[in-house]
Parts: C-alpha cells; structure tokens; sequence
C-alpha cells in the first residue's frame, strides 16, 4: 500500500462558513490538525465517517474540540456520553454534588455502584470507559463568579445543566463575556426548552428571560418532578447543537427557543431576538463583571407579589 | 363556527402556569381587547395563584414572564390589540437539569 | 503530443481493502479520497460480492467518478477519479 500524497484541502472556505464556526478553533475552515485515524478508530467512528457532512475532516474537529458541561444530572448525563461517544477530544464536567438514589431515574451518567461518590468522578469514569479516544476533566466544585470565567476559558463550547437560576444566569453572562457558545436546556416535569446561545450572533439568556422569577414561583424537579426520558431527550438535544457548533454543520438554535411537551410529544420553535438595551450582551453593556448572582435571584424578591389592578396602556 | 367562537383568542401555558391552570391553553371571547386585558381575564377566571405568576404588585408583566403573539415576541405586547383567533403564549424559564 | 485518457493514467494512489468488510471498506475509501486532490485516481482492490456491489455505489453518491472496474483474479480493481475539493 503506497503513502498517499496528502492534501489539506477544505469542504468549504473558510469565508463561506457560518460566523458562528469561526470561533471555534476546531471548527476553523483554514488548517486542519491531521490525524492519522488507527483501525480501531475508523471501526468505531465509521457511521460519524459515513455522513458526507461529517467524514474524517468532522470526526477530526470532534477530537479536536473541548466541551465544558455544567451538571452531570439530568441534562449533563445523556450530553456527556454521547459527547464521549462521538469523540469529542475533551470534555469538562462541572459537579460538586454526590450521587443520590433519586438521581439514578434519570442521570444516566451514574449507576447504583456510585451512590456517594463525586458525579464529576462518577462521570468520568462512565464517559471514558464508553470511549478511551476521550478525557474526562472533572471539576468537583460549584461554578461560581470567582472560578467561572477562569474554567470556562479553556473549552470551545458550553453546555449549561445545572438546576438552578443563578447558576444559569451566572453561566451565561460568563459565556457572553469570554465570547464563548453557549448550548442552554432546562427542564421540569414534562417539558423543555432548548436554545443556542452565540454571543454576537444572537440573543443571550437575559434577552428571554431578563429577570429570574421570584423564589418559589418556579419549582424545581425535586419539588415538582420530572418525567426521567424527558431530560434524556433535552440533554442530547443539547449535546446535538454542540455537535452542529463543532462540526460547523446545520443551523443551531440561535435566536430560536425550542419548547418541547412530552405529554402530546410537540415541539414547537419560537423566534426570540436579541435586546438592544440587553445589560450582558446588548449594544452598550452595564454588566462586564461577574455578579453576585444568590443576590440577582434572592434578595430582590422579598415576598411573591399580588395581581395589581390598573393599566399603563397609553402612557409612555 | 359560532359567532361567538370567532371572537376568541387562545392562551397557551408552558411551565409552572400549566401546574398552576391545569390545563395548557385556555380560549377566551376577548378579541379586540388588549393583550393585557386577556391575561387579566385569564387570571380573574383561574383561581388568585394564576394572576400572581404573570403581573406582580403593580400590575406589571414579570420581567420572568416571556409574552409571545402568535409565536412573535412582539415588543410593547401588553397593549397591542388582540384579533380573533390570535395565540397568546406565556413562556417561563425551566431551571431543572 | 499524445493526452493520457484517464483510463490509461496510473493510479496516484492504491489501496488494497480486500478482506475489509462492509462499511469499512468505504470508509477507508472515502478517508483516503479525502486526503487526495480533485483529478487524483485512487485504485482500490476489493472482494467479490457485498464490496463490488456497495463501494462504487458509495462513490458516486459522494460525488466522486469511477473511472474503470476491473476483474483481478476472483476479486476486483476499482479505479476513481476525486471530485471535489475536500
């Protein structure tokens, strides 16, 4: 068998390629790291390599590319392993909570033998053992304002799974300010909602929902529950415009919110624009630091509010 | 289709509403209304808790409150005109994970 | 001066995937293709059977051309032209 001569040449220029494609490193349309696939590589990324969008050019961006995932739950679960399964050279999973029973309906990550055990480590061990190809970085601490930005620096895209509004909100604007993608998911009993965050390229989380609700007003799933398969199809739906962002194919969800009900199995899109006046990603910013978000969420709601009477209609 | 059907316009709940409504949509006779006035309508025909998940103290939508007509995210929606058969969406964010 | 047609023109590249089953033997086919120039033949050797009738199918549908299907022994010669850049 002769050595082929080698060529880098693209798909597509670099200039004919969604913005969005141009900062990830991996998803860059000029030179490409080359990897020499071994056997075993080509056996188990050969349906990866079988899709012409994809081939060894997309499989090699995969290895390339770094994924970061807040929460190994119920979202992080079904994202982190098919992250692994598909390749993806290097994925961070932020956790700093241990596996409980009532996790085991739905995140997928852990199973029965890890009860106690760190899920970031948990995690680990699950995604590599599917896929040697892949490494694992476990952070076992909560993503806060003072290690946010820093974590968050070293990967490409960002997958948010946490189950809280400040983490959210905190997970958000650290990714509008480091410039970096931002797949966002929630859920809660039957339902989910999806949508690609690419700072300058579209809305933020704050241009959808600018304020978090008052405390109480939307429970969690320890509180109001939550059907396990449910975050099973959100998390890969997220781990599938992941996919779309590394490999620079198909259209994200940016400036789109995907509502998914399980119960009559509807999805529905929805157009949501990005806010001028947004504080995070807007023309003229007010926020450029790290906040203190327990506060944002907290403390400016002292009690749930009352219907009020009157209408503003007409006044300016 | 009744005359009075035709006058309606639908209310559709994601999220905690839903919880709080038991049901996902609602249709209410208040076409040519304003949008405020369906939702204050909505909340009057629900039980108090339903009113408290979309205008706080001051009678102002919660800025947690995603408003869409007919699937747009139309600014200034509150006091835009309703017409018949108009789809008034209310969205709430899905902290869960 | 004589032009080689293409069919007369020497594989740039050969690959012999006889042994290798299906999908594989088109994912290496596909994986060397991409590591080649638009206008460069690529000769591939494969079985009788599944491979004969899937590969040169696969080819084409990626866009690439076969140039000439040849029987070697009880197995075959596959010769394509890369189309496409990348």
């Amino acid at each position: 068998m002769q050595t082929s001569r080698g060529s880098t040449g693209c798909r597509m220029r670099a200039s004919a390629l969604p913005p969005w494609t141009r900062r990830l490193p991996s998803g860059n349309g000029g030179a490409k790291p080359r990897v020499e696939f071994t056997d075993d590589q080509i056996e188990r990324y050969s349906r990866h390599i079988i899709l012409p969008e994809v081939g060894g050019d997309g499989q090699r961006k995969l290895f390339a590319a770094k994924a970061l995932i807040i929460g190994a739950g119920g979202l992080g679960s079904p994202a982190g392993l098919y992250l692994a399964a598909a390749g993806v050279g290097t994925i961070g999973i932020v956790d700093s909570d241990a596996v409980e029973l009532s996790n085991l309906q739905r995140q997928v990550l852990h199973a029965t033998s890890c009860l106690g055990r760190a899920k970031c480590l948990s995690a680990k061990d699950t995604m590599e053992a599917l896929n040697p190809d892949v490494r694992v970085i476990p952070y076992h601490e909560r993503l806060s304002s003072a290690n946010a930005l820093e974590i968050i620096a070293g990967y490409d895209v960002v997958l948010d799974g946490s189950d809280n509004f400040p983490t959210r909100y905190l997970v958000n604007d650290a990714c509008v300010m480091a410039r970096k993608p931002l797949c966002h998911a929630g859920i809660l009993r039957f339902e989910g909602q999806l949508t690609t965050i690419v700072p300058g390229e579209g809305p933020c989380y704050r241009c959808l929902y600018p304020e978090p609700p008052p405390p109480g007003l939307v429970p969690s799933c320890q509180q109001a529950g939550i059907l396990g398969v449910t975050a099973g199809v959100m998390g890969l739906l997220q781990a599938t415009e992941a996919a779309k962002l590394i490999l620079g194919i198909g259209e994200p969800l940016i400036g789109r919110l995907l509502l998914y009900s399980a119960l009559d199995t509807s999805f529905r899109d929805v157009r949501v624009p990005r806010r001028p006046d947004c504080p995070v990603c807007g023309d003229s910013p007010t926020i450029t630091k790290l906040i203190d978000y327990e506060e944002f969420c907290q403390v400016r709601w002292s009690s749930t509010d009352q219907v009020g009477g009157g209408c503003d209609c007409g006044s300016s | 289709m009744t005359a009075v059907q035709a006058e309606m316009v639908t209310v559709r709940v994601f999220g905690a509403l839903r919880q709080a409504m038991g049901q996902t949509e609602v249709r209410l006779p208040c076409a040519g209304a304003t949008v405020k006035d369906a939702l204050v309508q909505l909340g009057q025909g629900c039980n108090g808790d339903v009113a408290s998940y979309i205008f706080d103290k001051q009678g102002n939508l919660w800025r947690s409150l995603m408003l869409l007509v007919n699937d747009d995210p139309v600014s200034d929606a509150l006091c835009q005109r309703t017409n018949p058969g108009d789809v008034i969406t209310l969205l709430l964010p899905l902290a869960g994970g | 001066m004589t032009i080689e047609s293409t069919e007369e023109r020497a594989a740039d590249v050969r690959v012999d995937l006889r042994g290798t089953p299906c999908p594989l033997n088109w994912v290496k086919t596909k994986l060397r293709l991409e590591q080649m120039k638009e206008g460069e033949l690529l000769e591939v050797l494969l079985d009788d059977g599944d491979a004969i009738r899937n590969v040169p199918r696969s080819v084409k549908t990626e866009g690439h051309r076969i140039v000439k299907v040849t029987p070697v022994g009880g197995d075959f010669s596959l010769l394509i032209e890369k189309r496409g850049d990348g």
